[in-house]
């Protein structure tokens, strides 16, 4: 475990690289939420569109 | 040559590569952080001033390269968009910002904590590559403001490039403005990232890190336009062929 | 040369006849010139109750606070700047005219300065005083606001273009010009604070002055470009 202690500093490395994982994975469930509700926006549209015809 | 990026701006063109491109940057993103990480980590001999409190700068600097790469994206594709009328280079600049004020945000936090041991505060006006940051996301909150302020698509395009290449000439002067500033500022202590020789076990992790953010960056970017691409074209035949295959059709 | 072309109005008459247009258009509503001017003096004179500083403290963050107070009321003006034409339609003549649209949004940006950077020079040295500022320190300040008004106008008539006819203009316009705003704020304040501690300062008139021309001549191009898209 000696390693992962990075002396007087260990406090600020690891949040450093801890708010840098949970931004970089906020960044991708953003991405893919909006991919998701823009196909399901479509789904309905293309639906109601089709049926109208 | 030509042919090929001709291809590669027809938006169902772009939409079916990219979804096999995203994978690759992805993966390959993350294999460059994770060595990154781990010889940035506990392989790089620890720094003689800052002792292992430097190692912040191995996702402090890839973060603020991005930032700033986030922005030349976003003002070249809002030229492109603008000068060529090319609706994916204007998909592409949508998607850079909020990309690039996430980036910059995380250049700012790292850049904080980073400064507390440095300077015994967790802000430093003194500094001008932090302060260079923050009015970085400021442009790119007004950038995004103007965006969602304007309904009409094509309009929003056009209007915020504008913008976007306005705030690309402002912003050397902001830092060439925030540079003079802080070179009279008394008591200012600059980020030293590394100093003119680097040790070679402290370079590479941070050559490699800086190389993994951009292909992250590469594949966050790759899926936003996708979005926007089949936002934009939600009229078009191929978008309703693609959500409602012919055998599906009511 | 055939005859027609000589009928035009040459391209000075044009920009001279669109400032003259909007001077007389502020002489009838006067409350649009002096209503920023209050502004300017209210907030200059708000950091002396609020933080109640000592005569050095004073001497020594007035020129900052001169400048923040400058920015905020040059921003409040740009508002108007091209909203009564939109409204009323006279911007689409404004557009379709035979003169190149940015000499007309050059003139619509200095038309703004005689407006609303001039008078907040001119009203500048009653703020100094009551600031204690030295005579000579004075000359400084309104030098460094005279220059970089002018760059906020110019810089504003593109903001002002790309946001007017939107619901929210308002606040977002303030959102967009203040981060492009800030080397002007920067060296106008420092400037004058440097001849205020009788350091050398000439390095900041001339960036200024640099910015400046830079502002004239690339912004009338860009407030161009956004009065087209914003008005399509």
């Amino acid at each position: 475990m000696e390693i992962f202690m990075m002396g007087k500093y260990s406090a600020h490395v690891w949040s450093s690289f801890g708010i840098t994982a949970v931004v970089l994975i906020i960044c991708v469930l953003q991405a893919r939420r909006r991919h998701r509700i823009v196909l399901s926006d479509l789904r309905v549209r293309i639906k109601a569109m089709e049926s109208e015809q | 040559m030509w042919s090929f990026l001709h291809k590669l701006a027809s938006p169902p063109h772009f939409y079916g590569i990219s979804a096999r491109m995203i994978p690759w940057f992805y993966a390959a993103g993350l294999l460059a952080v994770a060595y990154g990480s781990v010889a940035g980590l506990f392989y790089a001999p620890a720094d003689e001033e800052m002792n292992d409190g430097f190692r912040i700068i191995y996702v402090h600097v890839p973060a603020a390269f991005i930032s700033m790469s986030a922005y030349m994206v976003m003002a070249i594709g809002a030229g492109i968009g603008l000068i060529w009328r090319m609706k994916l280079a204007h998909a592409v600049a949508a998607g850079a910002a909020p990309l690039g004020a996430w980036f910059t945000f995380l250049a700012l936090i790292t850049g904080s904590i980073w400064g507390r041991p440095m300077w015994g505060t967790w802000w430093e006006w003194g500094d001008p590559r932090l302060t260079s940051e923050l009015l970085l996301l400021f442009l790119y909150f007004g950038y995004m403001a103007l965006r969602a302020a304007i309904d009409d698509t094509a309009k929003a395009d056009k209007a915020s490039a504008v913008l976007a290449l306005v705030g690309a000439v402002n912003i050397p002067i902001i830092h060439f403005s925030v540079e003079w500033w802080t070179s009279l500022h008394q008591g200012s202590t600059l980020l030293k990232s590394g100093g003119p020789a680097m040790h070679p076990d402290m370079l590479y992790p941070l050559l490699a890190m800086i190389l993994g953010f951009a292909l992250l960056f590469a594949a966050l970017l790759l899926a936003r336009v996708r979005t926007e691409v089949l936002h934009r074209e939600r009229r078009t035949r191929w978008v309703r062929d693609l959500i409602m295959p012919a055998g599906e059709a009511a | 040369m055939s005859g027609q072309d000589r009928q035009l109005p040459g391209l000075m008459e044009g920009f001279i006849a669109i400032v003259r247009r909007d001077l007389l258009l502020a002489w009838k509503r006067p409350g649009d010139v002096l209503n920023p001017l209050f502004f300017f003096a209210m907030v200059a004179s708000l950091f002396p109750l609020a933080a109640a500083p000592s005569p050095e403290q004073l001497m020594l963050n007035g020129p900052g606070v001169v400048w923040v107070a400058a920015l905020l009321a040059t921003l409040l003006s740009l508002n108007s700047l091209f909203l009564s034409d939109f409204e009323d339609g006279s911007l689409d003549q404004i557009i379709l005219s035979p003169q190149p649209l940015p000499l007309l949004g050059l003139g619509k940006a200095a038309a703004h300065w005689l407006l609303s950077g001039l008078p907040l020079v001119l009203v500048s040295p009653l703020i100094a005083v009551s600031y204690r500022m030295p005579a000579d320190i004075v000359g400084v300040m309104m030098l460094t606001l005279a220059l970089g008004t002018v760059s906020l106008s110019l810089l504003g008539a593109i903001g002002a273009a790309l946001t007017v006819g939107l619901n929210r203009g308002n606040a977002l316009l303030s959102l967009l010009i203040m981060p492009l705003a800030m080397p002007v704020l920067i060296f106008g304040a420092r400037t004058v604070s440097l001849a205020a501690t009788g350091d050398p300062y000439a390095a900041g008139i001339y960036f200024l002055a640099a910015y400046c021309m830079l502002a004239l001549t690339l912004a009338p191009f860009a407030t161009a470009a956004a009065l087209k898209i914003s008005n399509e």
